[in-house]
């Protein structure tokens, strides 16, 4: 059996990297990070191999975000206040999360858990409930949506350069 | 996986792919063009990071740190307290004094 330490300092990056994009909030996706190690702590870890302990956290987390996302739907008058990102790239970031506020939800959560939480086709089946084909039929058509939507953004990074980078969903990266 | 698109996903995700597959998606133009688009959008979001997030991750390293540096003064405490007992003997709480000539096994 997986211990809850082992599992929270293994994904915490991953996770809150995940929220944060999810719920657009810092304070929110920092609670709600806490929320979910609670619960791992709380309720028995299932015995289970590393990758299904990941996917497992994920699917936690990603149920966590939306009850929240429709909790806050449901209160009209609250003020949101989207944490900006580093100041060079403030009006890239507005784009890219208007870009993913367009995307249906399902789209949105494959595409963010594979490319700000690092999992596998595998594990994003098991966080999400579909098949590994439904994901990946899922993320193709979060991208093309995204390429569509970032054309201008996505050209200026071509000027810069591009290269084979992936999360490996352990907080690591460049 | 029939959709050639899907395959250069899947080889720039990391998954297995067939090599065959792989090949046939890669000498569309189109193909290339979408996986060039691929990388770009993963460095958009990887750029895009909000500043919390990296402030976040960079914290983690100091609180191991100032764990350790919890750890240490802990076991210098301790070190410095049990020291106290071998450098002298503990101070009497009772006193008992012997005078000569009484019978001191009592009666």
């Amino acid at each position: 059996m997986a211990d809850a330490n082992l599992l929270f300092s293994a994904h915490r990056d991953g996770v809150f990297r995940y929220l944060s994009r999810l719920v657009g909030q810092a304070e929110a996706a920092r609670d709600l990070t806490q929320d979910v190690f609670l619960r791992v702590v709380r309720g028995p870890v299932p015995q289970a191999t590393d990758v299904e302990h990941r996917a497992w956290v994920f699917a936690i987390a990603r149920n966590l975000a939306l009850n929240h996302l429709r909790d806050r739907r449901r209160r009209p008058n609250t003020v949101e206040l989207t944490d900006t990102a580093r100041p060079a790239t403030q009006e890239l970031a507005a784009a890219l999360q208007q870009a993913l506020d367009a995307l249906p939800a399902v789209e949105r959560d494959v595409f963010l858990l594979r490319e700000s939480a690092g999992l596998s086709y595998g594990e994003i089946a098991t966080a999400c409930e579909l098949t590994v084909d439904a994901v990946r039929m899922r993320l193709h058509r979060a991208r093309t949506g995204l390429r569509a939507a970032l054309a201008g953004p996505m050209a200026d990074q071509w000027a810069r350069g591009v290269r084979i980078a992936q999360r490996d969903g352990r907080g690591s990266h460049d | 996986m029939t959709d050639p698109f899907e395959v250069i996903a899947a080889f720039a995700d990391g998954e297995r792919v067939d090599p065959d597959a792989l090949k046939g998606a890669l000498s569309d133009p189109e193909g290339r063009q979408y996986l060039v688009d691929l990388l770009a959008l993963r460095q958009v979001v990887q750029v895009t990071e909000p500043e919390h997030i990296a402030r976040t991750r960079a914290r983690f390293p100091r609180l191991r740190w100032a764990a350790a540096a919890m750890l240490l003064l802990a076991l210098g405490g301790a070190l410095l307290y049990t020291s106290q007992f071998f450098d002298r003997p503990p101070a009497p709480d009772r006193i008992v004094k012997l005078e000569r000539g009484l019978d001191w096994r009592g009666n």
